[in-house]
């Protein structure tokens, strides 16, 4: 065989060699199809859990309500400094049907001194490690706290809030399920 | 003109309307919401400063924070900031009105781990939490770190450059040497060297060598010869041993370039460069001048002496034939990658000791034990090529990605093939040799093919490269199994009835569209040929809640389960064990395992 027939025996050998990788990996592999993000559900996902007198509550008692989720921890000074404004604004909104649910992912005894110190008016469940959990089920994608989720009376999920909000971001956050809110301030 | 008016705009605007521009500038209400992921926020690294120490350090964004209060570090799950090994600078103190003062990290965090005994890649766990500035906080975090993930300072293995005390430098050649790591990279370094002296331009030199060692003329005992050529052999290695020290330290000192792509492609460009001249395209040697004026002072040297014979061989080194100039670069480049100088001494001692064998032999035989010269060194020479290309390879397989590395080597096996005579037509009388030649060379050819085809498909294991290509094949031919779709708690209960009266166990997933977990679990751990075995014969129900209506929250709430994906199962009586139940995403063999206990316990029991 001369010298030249031989490189290009090689390299057809070669070429159909690569040809055959591609099409095995085309018809191997599975489509393009993209899995969708780790993101917010369209409803709120189901759960239960202790609230701070050690009672098993579920997520779907406050069915029929807007409620204002609410994932804290004691050991988290923005998720604090936020629940003052959480108060008021479920103190004007109460008629209107909102209702906050603290989740803390905390130990019960420190929630438990930190609610009676601010006289929190609204239901607070606590799990050290679930809540971070439910946090995620809910939509939570960074590991941290506070994390707020606001859905409808139907369970639909309106807004999801990362962070600690000021009067202005709650009352944006607010106002997919109430027009017009305005939390003002106390009149001390 | 145009800034006066925007000015005189913004001051007639309303004061609201000011401050949330304002507020939009600063990054307020949108900004606030861009916090970044924890190991964003925090990035640790472990680096091992000295056998028995290590150190972390976090790189912290600005504007986040770790609490020193939460920091911990475990090795083995063995508390050492509890035991008093950890040191941990002071922070910076934070007041927080219901907490108090603590202390805080910006920035950087540096923490100095005294080991209580040396590392030996145990497992170490930093557990650190903290904040950002402005409004979020995250939960504590736990990374984990062994030997694969931990830098490692030269230093702790005792082979920084100059500075490093002898013992140390001995403590590394020992600890190579304790793990067989350095037997073996002399063996191989010494069967190179015994390589090079069997190609074209050494060996016919041995006799010529040997005469001008112990003196022409002169009749010696052969006893003498040897010693002479001993001494020979031994200051040859000893320049060879310096230059792959020096190849080291440099290296060393170059360790960060050595990695960049602008160092790397040409070094593997030299290298392939360096394989042509092997197969012998070109002749690569010592500039002409310079290696006569080295032959010239060779030549004056006393033949028959000691001490003549020791110069002539430290001076051997430098006239480097055209046969070991390419092999030589090649090694000296390839140790200087490494940045190690006691391998790179070590290798190159053994090379030329390896190299110098024929000579010894020459030496004690007179010239008798010594393989007659001939057209067979070529081959060697041809090898030697072959090696330097894989070097190349070896060294552009680190920048490009893998599938491209593969189809590099395939490219490798082809020319190996090539170079074996494969594609030769072997004469009608080839011997027995040529012909098992050239079967080697087939199986090389075939496992190139192997290597193209991997390539080629995305695979990127030079070892198995077809079993990326196997396994998605199994775990394609496996479809869903048969789930009944269930929809309410009376779907269930009609379910579970009729799976018991047919004495068959049940296995329920609950699934929803938008749930990650689930569809991976569809895609992988449900199509796999174990889990397969493991459901076989169990009764599958699925629970669709995507809408998440009032019957699928129904539905959660009887079983009390939080979201998907969930699995749960009963036994053949019917009994649902809380404690089998798996809530979120499962690896393919976890789970068949999983499956199996779940849907069999009963079952079993019942036997005994």
């Amino acid at each position: 065989m001369p010298f030249r027939v031989k490189i290009l025996l090689v390299l057809v050998v070669a070429a159909m060699a690569v040809v055959a990788g591609m099409l095995a990996r085309q018809a191997l592999q599975p489509g393009p199809e993209a899995v969708p993000d780790a993101s917010v559900p369209e409803y709120r996902p189901a759960f239960s859990m202790r609230d701070i007198d050690g009672d098993m509550r579920e997520i779907s008692e406050w069915d029929g309500q807007v409620v204002l989720l609410n994932f804290w921890a004691t050991w988290c000074p923005p998720c604090r400094e936020e629940i003052p404004l959480l108060i008021e604004a479920r103190e004007q909104l109460h008629d209107q049907g909102l209702e906050v649910i603290g989740v803390a992912a905390d130990d019960i005894d420190a929630v438990r001194a930190f609610a009676r110190e601010l006289d929190i008016p609204y239901p607070l469940l606590v799990h050290p490690a679930t809540s971070l959990e439910i946090a995620r089920a809910y939509g939570e994608s960074l590991g941290a706290l506070p994390y707020s989720v606001l859905y409808d009376r139907d369970g639909r999920i309106l807004a999801t809030h990362s962070g600690e909000m000021d009067r202005q971001q709650l009352q944006a956050f607010l106002s997919d399920a109430f027009d017009d809110v305005l939390i003002q301030h106390k009149p001390d | 003109m145009l800034r006066g008016g925007l000015l005189l705009l913004i001051l007639c605007l309303p004061a609201p309307a000011v401050a949330s521009v304002a507020d939009w500038l600063r990054g307020g209400s949108a900004g606030a919401q861009d916090y970044l992921p924890v190991d964003e926020a925090f990035v640790p690294q472990v680096r091992q400063v000295a056998p028995d120490r290590l150190e972390a350090e976090w790189h912290i964004e600005p504007d986040y924070y770790l609490y020193r209060e939460q920091l911990g570090v475990d090795l083995n799950s063995e508390d050492l900031l509890a035991a008093g090994y950890v040191t941990v600078p002071e922070g910076e103190k934070k007041t927080d009105e219901y907490f108090g003062t603590s202390e805080v990290y910006f920035q950087r965090l540096t923490i100095d781990i005294q080991l209580p005994r040396d590392y030996t890649g145990e497992t170490l766990t930093l557990r650190y939490q903290g904040c950002a500035v402005d409004g979020i906080c995250y939960a504590p975090v736990e990374r984990s770190f062994n030997s694969d993930n931990m830098l490692v300072d030269a230093g702790a293995s005792g082979a920084r450059a100059g500075s490093a005390p002898p013992d140390t430098a001995q403590g590394r050649l020992g600890e190579l040497l304790g793990d067989g790591q350095m037997w073996l990279i002399g063996l191989t370094f010494f069967g190179l060297g015994l390589l090079l002296a069997f190609t074209p331009c050494v060996l016919p030199m041995v006799p010529i060598l040997l005469g001008l060692i112990t003196g022409q003329g002169q009749s010696l005992t052969t006893r003498r010869a040897f010693s002479l050529s001993l001494v020979y052999v031994l200051a040859m290695a000893a320049t060879y041993t310096a230059a792959g020290i020096a190849a080291g330290l440099l290296g060393q000192n170059l360790q960060m370039w050595m990695q960049h792509p602008a160092v790397l492609i040409p070094f593997a460009a030299i290298m392939v460069g360096l394989a042509l001249s092997m197969f012998g395209l070109f002749t690569v040697q010592v500039p002409q001048a310079l290696q006569q004026r080295l032959t010239a002072l060779s030549n004056r040297q006393r033949g028959g002496t000691f001490g003549g014979a020791a110069t002539m061989g430290l001076l051997s080194a430098l006239i480097v034939g055209p046969c070991l100039a390419a092999p030589l670069a090649g090694a000296l480049i390839y140790i200087g990658q490494t940045g190690d100088a006691v391998l790179g001494g070590w290798a190159l001692l053994t090379l030329s000791l390896g190299m110098g064998v024929p000579l010894l032999l020459a030496g004690a035989s007179a010239g008798h034990l010594l393989p007659r010269a001939g057209p067979w060194m070529a081959a060697i020479k041809t090898a030697f090529g072959i090696l330097l290309l894989a070097v190349a390879v070896w060294m552009i397989g680190r920048l490009v990605p893998g599938w491209v590395a593969l189809v590099l080597w395939g490219l490798l096996a082809f020319i190996t093939a090539g170079a074996l005579g494969t594609f030769t037509r072997p004469a009608a009388d080839a011997g027995i040799l040529i012909r098992l030649r050239q079967g080697l060379g087939l199986a090389v050819l075939a496992w190139g093919l192997a290597l193209l085809v991997g390539g080629a498909s995305g695979g990127t294991n030079p070892w198995q490269p077809l079993a990326h290509l196997a396994l998605s094949g199994e775990r394609q031919q496996q479809a869903l199994p048969e789930f009944t779709l269930i929809q309410s708690v009376d779907d269930l209960e009609r379910e579970l009835t009729q799976a018991r009266a047919a004495n068959q166990p049940v296995m329920l997933e609950f699934y929803a569209d938008w749930c990650v977990d689930c569809i991976r679990m569809e895609r992988t751990t449900f199509r796999d040929r174990r889990v397969h075995e493991a459901l076989a014969g169990a009764r599958l129900l699925k629970a669709d809640v995507t809408a998440h209506n009032a019957s699928d929250r129904e539905l959660m709430q009887a079983l009390r389960v939080l979201g998907p994906p969930s699995m749960l199962f009963w036994d053949t009586s019917g009994q649902e064990d809380p404690a089998y139940r798996v809530m979120g995403y499962m690896r393919a063999g976890a789970f068949a395992e999983h499956a199996s206990q779940a849907l069999n316990t009963r079952a079993d029991a019942r036997e005994f």
